[in-house]
């Protein structure tokens, strides 16, 4: 396995700098930060795109910065992120761009060129036009390419953006098989991305990494300001503020959609009693909704019970998500009862509702311009 | 090409001109042939491929269809140097140069001068404003030509536009012999450069970091280009839309822009378009000739347009 070090590269423009020492081991070393703090800059100095300021960075305890660029790009590479204009090339007439540093006669590595895009799984797309592939696929082109130079770093600038879904997962995929091979650096901004893909993440803050180490003890909160649920890997709005207007009984993950809904409306709710490590805890306290919470799998006590009821009390109704009572969560049902007899309208999105009127998810909307 | 010899003013039997060609100089016919309208043909090939070339390096080097020698302003400056040499005597370069000399050496700094001066712009704003800085030079120097023109003797002013205006006809053994020397190894430099600039075309960074010497490849491409378009311009005037439309065709009739290929279809395409618009330039009104920039329009632009609607047609 190849080792790369950045050490003390320092790089920038004038009014913005950033620098960073970085020792890329095995597994995908992620790059992460807000938009704006230095991961392309670093990745474009790394790479030597940018005359960096001081610092030097070593492939194998040899700096590249001292190697004359065409055997820099034998050593290492980079993808940058947008993706050249081409009219007429054909996907492999690109592909064999890459073989350019170790020979003029790009022609000549066609068989090669054809052995990596099987690889990656594009041999079909080799006779098409650059120009008239999907972005996904012609950043496996791209990637393609940089394989061609059979180098020791690969950096990646930004893969996934531009990408759906699917196709984000696949480019990932291939970074990650590739890590196997050589050192992968590769900056993204998806947190989604981070917690499923990166082993090491870098994260990039005030023109300097403020942390190295697995993803998930990774401290995003304290860069974004939209809620993040790690466990989950997904970002959050931030429950409404204000006087709640609807209180939720949770359960089995089932107020989720709800509370994205109401938060996407801007309806200010309340919720409880959620289990901890019930999905709905986990996003009621990303959300930093009025949450109240019991151990897992244990029975609801008397004081969350009461703080609950407090709750459902101060609000215009309380909805019921839809989870079956059981033997731990019975007390929420008597929650909704006591609630519904102190003249609170109780609604149910349940098929078969223990108590108050049924509600389905469309009509939730509805029930929200009625209350507000 | 054989074709071209047989047009012209005097009328010469096809079997007459094979007869004489390439070594009788002296009958009337022969020298015709041989004396006057072999070194106009090659010179045509030669500097239609020498402008086309140059106009494929600078396509390739901005990323832009629109770069050629006249667009960027560099054409322009050459004819206002050979003007400062001709007309005001002022010479830059090399004066020991004799003759024509002269007036090559004066171009060819124009042409260099104004490249440079777009080189250490384009390394500091990118390559798009160089076409902007381009088309503003070139008319800041169209205006310096025709304030010389303004200012000369009237019977220097005339030879001037005549030596400018873009003729074949004027093309004799010797002068033919002197383009080539100069335009011929800078033609077989433009095949190497070709292998050696292709990662351009997916644009400055990525090519950088696929191991291309960025500076290197601005400067060698800037200097060929320029000593190809000064050159042809010095012995032959301007030659329009050659630089332009050679590469185009190249690009649609391969259908790719990689260098490695565009460079030498372009000095075959820019060769025979160049041949053809000279062909025509003196035989469609004889005993007039038409000046060849007209030409080189009139035969480039509809098939141009027929080579780009057709691609529209199919994409």
């Amino acid at each position: 396995m190849y080792r790369v070090r950045v050490d003390s590269v320092e790089a920038g423009y004038p009014g913005f700098r950033v620098r960073a020492d970085m020792e890329l081991g095995e597994g995908l070393n992620c790059l992460v930060g807000p938009n704006g703090a230095g991961k392309s800059t670093l990745i474009r100095a790394v790479v030597g795109l940018l005359r960096p300021i001081r610092g030097a960075v070593y492939v194998d305890g040899v700096n590249v910065y001292r190697l004359s660029p065409r055997s820099r790009a034998r050593v290492l590479t980079a993808l940058l992120p947008d993706a050249p204009t081409l009219h007429f090339m054909r996907a492999i007439d690109v592909v064999l761009l890459g073989r350019y540093p170790h020979s003029y006669l790009l022609y000549r590595a066609v068989d090669e060129a054809m052995r990596v895009m099987a690889r990656l799984g594009i041999g079909d797309l080799a006779e098409r036009r650059f120009a008239e592939l999907s972005s996904g696929q012609r950043q496996r082109v791209l990637i393609a390419r940089a394989l061609m130079q059979r180098p020791r770093a690969l950096l990646v600038d930004e893969p996934t953006v531009h990408l759906d879904i699917d196709a984000k997962v696949h480019v990932m995929s291939m970074l990650r098989e590739l890590s196997g091979e050589m050192a992968v650096l590769v900056s993204i901004h998806e947190p989604d991305i981070m917690y499923r893909f990166c082993d090491t993440v870098y994260l990039v803050w005030g023109g300097t990494i403020r942390y190295v180490g697995p993803p998930e003890e990774a401290p995003l909160t304290e860069i974004y300001a939209v809620p993040l649920s790690p466990a989950i890997g997904t970002l959050e709005l931030p429950a409404p503020r204000g006087e709640p207007l609807l209180h939720l009984v949770p359960g089995a993950g089932t107020c989720t959609p709800v509370m994205r809904r109401l938060a996407a409306m801007g309806v200010p709710f309340s919720v409880g009693v959620a289990h901890v490590g019930d999905l709905d805890h986990f996003v009621a306290a990303a959300m930093g909704a009025p949450l109240v919470s019991e151990r897992p799998y244990a029975e609801i006590s008397d004081s969350a019970l009461e703080a609950a009821l407090r709750m459902a009390l101060r609000s215009r109704a309380a909805l019921h998500c839809g989870c079956p009572f059981e033997a731990a969560n019975s007390r929420n049902l008597a929650l909704l009862r006591e609630a519904a007899q102190r003249g609170i309208p109780v609604y149910s999105l349940s098929r078969d509702p223990p108590v108050g009127e049924r509600l389905d998810a469309a009509g939730l909307a509805g029930l929200v311009r009625k209350l507000g | 090409m054989f074709a071209s010899l047989f047009l012209g003013t005097v009328h010469i039997p096809p079997g007459k001109v094979l007869a004489v060609l390439g070594w009788d100089f002296q009958s009337v016919d022969g020298y015709i042939v041989n004396g006057i309208r072999l070194p106009r043909v090659l010179g045509a090939l030669v500097g239609g491929a020498a402008l086309a070339v140059a106009g494929a390096l600078y396509q390739i080097l901005l990323r832009n269809p629109l770069a050629d020698p006249y667009v960027l302003g560099i054409a322009n400056a050459a004819i206002f140097f050979y003007g400062l040499a001709f007309l005001v005597g002022i010479q830059v370069g090399l004066p020991a140069l004799a003759g024509q000399g002269v007036y090559v050496s004066s171009s060819v700094m124009g042409a260099a001068i104004v490249s440079a001066l777009l080189l250490a712009l384009s390394a500091r704003y990118g390559t798009l404003y160089v076409l902007l800085f381009g088309v503003a030079l070139g008319f800041v120097f169209g205006a310096g030509t025709q304030i010389l023109i303004a200012l000369a003797d009237v019977m220097k002013v005339g030879a001037f536009v005549l030596a400018t205006l873009g003729t074949f006809s004027g093309v004799t053994w010797d002068r033919l012999l002197a383009m080539s020397v100069a335009c011929l190894p800078a033609l077989a430099a433009a095949l190497a450069l070709s292998l050696y600039i292709s990662p351009y075309v997916l644009g400055e960074e990525h090519a950088a970091v696929m191991g291309l010497n960025v500076r290197v490849a601005r400067i060698s491409v800037i200097a060929v280009a320029s000593v190809l378009t000064a050159t042809v311009i010095a012995y032959v005037g301007v030659v329009g839309f050659v630089g332009l439309v050679g590469p185009h065709i190249s690009r649609l009739l391969l259908g790719t822009e990689s260098p490695q290929r565009l460079v030498p279809t372009s000095a075959l395409t820019g060769a025979t378009v160049t041949l053809a618009a000279d062909d025509m330039a003196r035989s469609l009104l004889p005993p007039l000739e038409l000046p060849i920039t007209a030409v080189t329009s009139l035969v480039g632009v509809p098939v141009l347009i027929w080579l780009l609607t057709r691609r529209h047609v199919q994409g």
